[in-house]
């Protein structure tokens, strides 16, 4: 573990140094990821101020819903989701053969070489919003915090199966960036209140692609809305995440045997 | 052909740190450093020729010869090419001039590259017959044949390049750069790029090559020019090059006892294979052969020798090393074993 | 040969050299035929619920509401441009020199291979999309008037080029802007009404956005097809708008070339 985190901390800090020889690009980027993040609430913003809104969902219940999806990617994107980009290049360039000769799991070495420090701006967007909309509604309780801590652990965990269903499609279908394009048309339906979708919908969206789990359910533990009822989607988040795993495994032995 | 008048081009570049502390500093102000790469250089080319232009990286010679496309301006100094002055008339100079860049690519890498041969003649606007016949001529010089037809990734490194070399001479330039045009290339598609250049050449093109691979100087051009930190070195024919090496041998000698560091006056120590074999060096000037070969059979008992001029490589090395660096690199060798 | 043959010779002959470069990646175009319906169906969901228990917001309805979304995602995809980063990445690379050493500006290379890839664009992504809009979510999807639209559209096909490309030549001032370029395509993308029509954006933004040019990229060609134009305050008529955007067009051609001339003689290093 120790040694993981090295490598992590490592990594993190030769990638901060690169970064910072553009300067004017990590500044920037980091600044303006900010701004990309808050597309969609200000969307939701602009609504509400026309006077419609989301049935049954104040503006700061809506915010909050969309600022833990950007905290949720404020700390997927720059520790593992990156992988997504390393196999998206690697095994286009051919040099995706090199992490295979490294002696930690190929897994590993592929988040690791995917690791973005810029991606952190996300964490601001993301707290930013969270904070407003915290401010605007009923103080959580400590048991909802708790349950709160716990979602999120179960949104990441969904994030993760994400990258690793996206990273292993990316070994078969060589130098798509349109899996970026994938990701985000259906993890859009994560960043609104699930109550306003159809009844079938909701329940495909916490069960078969849980992208609810990634913000609609963690919002809904602090705002005392989950029911017992969600117990099973952290149950169904553990399989999609095996999913995740399983698929990515079995599309790199798919890859090392076709010999690149 | 070409003709190059005190040519300098400096730049600014910023100096970059790479601990901690110095990226934060670097974050407030970063020292800048006047550079020059190509230090007033002149000389001239003839209808015809193939120069080589040579020097280590970082040497100025990519910097020269971006000058010469007229992609870079200079910062001073006058070049003429054709009657041209290369980045004044870009887009009219850029017509009669070719480009090959080993690793630069300008196929198509999913198409076949006849696509790509079809695109460039409709941007050089080469006319239907002109364009026919060169290809024809340069498919069957290549012996590229159905090649051109295939997807352009499915191509091997040798067979791209040769491709290259058709898209760069569609619209039959008088004056083409190579850029490491073999760069990676196994022999035989070497020798077979070397063939195409040397019969384009006799068809009256004018090549400027730059390479490392001194095998390319010495099949093709039949001048060099050493450009080193800006400057240039050497100017002349190869022979002049090879002369330099004067009287110089290599030899490979084994002997009965060790030579010592110093064996006998004009002799230096290469290198020491082993004990008893060693490759040396002799300025028959200061030593003749006959005169060599009986000392050290007296001394040391010649056990085996084989001798061999000196390759231009040797001359080349000194070229691109300074004095002083020259002095220690010998000394270096002496002592290695 | 006439210059200007010459030229549509060699467009042409990039386009199709373009367009057969990217048939082999019609796997990856046809990712929209998912994304394209999933984001609508986002929308379609959202709005449905945005809009229960009223018949306007903002002045449209619900169905004006989504033919304004499905208008601009057809006119998205036909519009559709990376010359941004296909020339930030020739720069990077240094591949840009072998298009200096060609005879042609960058720019109308880049024009032209836009041309060849919309062209497969135009079968794979942007026609089928209008069709599952049109069966199988029942958007309307009828031009008001269909040569001013087509006019609109052509316009909008070029400034979205024109903006991409003049993102694209910052990078031979800021190396490694990607980030910078992924979020100023975003601002662009949300002052275009992509995302949400112009129209509800607060007065004074209205005002600025009017003056920008990104109107013209997706609002003004999905208003103009609906056949009713209006943005802080103004309403213009079909003729008025589209001149508009013609003016505003030129404008910013002239501004690319502008800013092309500088990126050359920057790459050139003239005066450094």
């Amino acid at each position: 573990m120790i040694g993981v985190l090295t490598c992590i901390g490592v990594v993190l800090r030769t990638k901060l140094a690169a970064q910072m020889a553009y300067r004017s690009h990590f500044v920037l980027s980091v600044l303006l990821l900010i701004v990309g993040d808050l597309l969609v609430p200000m969307i939701t913003v602009l609504v509400y101020r026309s006077g419609a809104s989301l049935p049954g969902w104040t503006l700061h219940e809506a915010l909050l819903v969309q600022g833990i999806f950007g905290l949720a990617k404020g700390i997927a994107f720059p520790l593992f989701f990156g992988m997504v980009g390393t196999t998206l290049s690697q095994v286009r360039e051919g040099t995706f053969d090199l992490l295979l000769l490294k002696p930690r799991p190929t897994l590993f070495m592929t988040m690791l070489s995917g690791i973005d420090p810029d991606d952190f701006g996300r964490l601001v967007s993301g707290g930013v919003l969270f904070g407003y909309a915290i401010s605007g509604i009923r103080t959580p309780s400590p048991v909802q915090w708790l349950l709160f801590a716990a979602w999120f652990l179960v949104s990441l965990a969904v994030l993760f199966a994400f990258s690793l269903l996206l990273s292993g499609l990316l070994f078969r279908w060589v130098g798509s960036s349109r899996v970026y394009d994938i990701f985000d048309s259906v993890t859009s339906f994560g960043m609104y209140p699930g109550t306003i979708y159809a009844k079938s919908f909701q329940q495909l969206l916490t069960y078969v692609v849980p992208v609810g789990l990634i913000a609609f359910v963690p919002a809904s533990s602090l705002l005392g809305r989950a029911g017992g009822g969600y117990a099973w989607a952290a149950a169904s988040a553990a399989l999609f995440l095996l999913a995740g795993i399983f698929y990515w495994h079995r599309m790199l032995r798919g890859y090392t045997s076709a010999g690149g | 052909m070409i003709e190059v008048n005190r040519l300098t081009k400096s730049y600014m570049t910023h100096e970059r740190g790479h601990t901690l502390r110095e990226i934060a500093s670097n974050l407030i102000r970063r020292p800048v450093r006047e550079v020059r790469a190509v230090d007033g250089i002149s000389f001239s080319v003839g209808r015809g020729e193939i120069v080589a232009f040579l020097g280590p990286n970082g040497a100025g010679k990519s910097t020269t010869l971006k000058m010469l496309t007229g992609v870079l301006h200079p910062t001073s100094g006058e070049a003429s090419v054709m009657g041209m002055v290369p980045w004044r008339q870009r887009s009219a100079y850029v017509k009669r001039i070719g480009a090959v860049f080993g690793q630069k690519s300008q196929l198509l890498w999913d198409i076949p590259p006849i696509d790509a041969f079809y695109m460039n003649k409709a941007i050089y606007g080469v006319p239907e017959p002109a364009y026919r016949r060169t290809l024809d001529q340069l498919v069957e010089l290549l012996d590229v044949g159905d090649l051109i037809r295939k997807p352009t990734r499915q191509l091997s490194l040798g067979e791209r390049m040769k491709c290259e070399f058709i898209m760069a001479m569609l619209h039959q330039p008088d004056l083409v750069f190579l850029d490491e045009p073999t760069i990676g290339l196994d022999m035989i598609a070497k020798e077979r790029i070397r063939g195409f250049i040397a019969d384009m050449n006799r068809q009256g093109v004018t090549f400027i090559l730059t390479t490392h691979d001194l095998d390319d100087v010495e099949a093709l051009a039949r001048r060099a020019i050493v450009i080193n930190r800006g400057e240039i070195v050497f100017d002349d024919e190869l022979h002049v090059l090879r002369g330099r090496l004067g009287g110089r041998k290599a030899i490979r000698v084994t002997t009965e006892t060790r030579l010592p560091d110093a064996p006998l006056p004009g002799v230096e120590i290469v290198r020491r294979a082993h004990a008893l074999e060693a490759d040396i060096e002799i300025d028959t000037a200061v030593l003749p052969l006959k005169r060599l070969i009986g000392e050290l059979n007296d001394r040391y008992g010649i056990h085996d020798m084989s001798i061999e001029p000196l390759s231009i490589e040797t001359v080349i090395k000194e070229l691109y090393l300074g004095p002083v660096e020259r002095e220690s690199a010998a000394s270096t060798a002496r002592r290695g074993e | 040969m006439n210059p200007a043959v010459h030229l549509w010779h060699a467009v042409r002959a990039i386009g199709f050299a373009t367009y057969k470069e990217w048939a082999a990646y019609r796997s990856h175009m046809a990712v929209s035929l998912l994304v394209g319906p999933v984001y609508f169906l986002v929308q379609y969901m959202i709005w449905h619920a945005i809009y229960e228990g009223k018949d306007t917001i903002n002045g449209l309805t619900l169905a004006q509401m989504l033919s304004y979304f499905g208008i601009a995602a057809v006119v998205n995809y036909f519009t559709f441009d990376f010359a941004d980063w296909n020339l930030q990445m020739l720069v990077r690379t240094g591949k840009f020199v072998t298009f200096a050493l060609r005879p042609m500006p960058h720019w109308l290379f880049a024009l032209a291979q836009k041309l060849g890839h919309r062209s497969l664009g135009f079968a794979i992504e942007c026609a089928p999309v209008f069709l599952i809009f049109l069966f199988v979510f029942h958007i309307d999807l009828k031009p008001a008037a269909p040569g001013w639209a087509a006019i609109s559209i052509a316009l909008s096909f070029l400034m979205n080029f024109m903006v991409n490309y003049c993102v694209g030549l910052t990078a031979f001032w800021l190396v490694r802007a990607e980030g910078v370029r992924r979020v100023f395509l975003l601002l662009k993308d949300i002052s275009a009404g992509l995302f949400v029509p112009l129209s509800f954006f607060p007065g004074w933004a209205q005002h600025v956005l009017f003056y920008l040019p990104f109107q013209f990229i997706t609002y003004v060609p999905t208003r103009v097809y609906v056949g009713k134009y209006e943005l802080a305050g103004m309403h213009l008529s079909l003729p008025g708008v589209v001149g508009l955007q013609a003016g505003a067009t030129a404008l910013v051609a002239g501004l690319m070339l502008l800013l092309y001339r500088q990126a050359l003689r920057r790459f050139t290093g003239v005066g450094v």
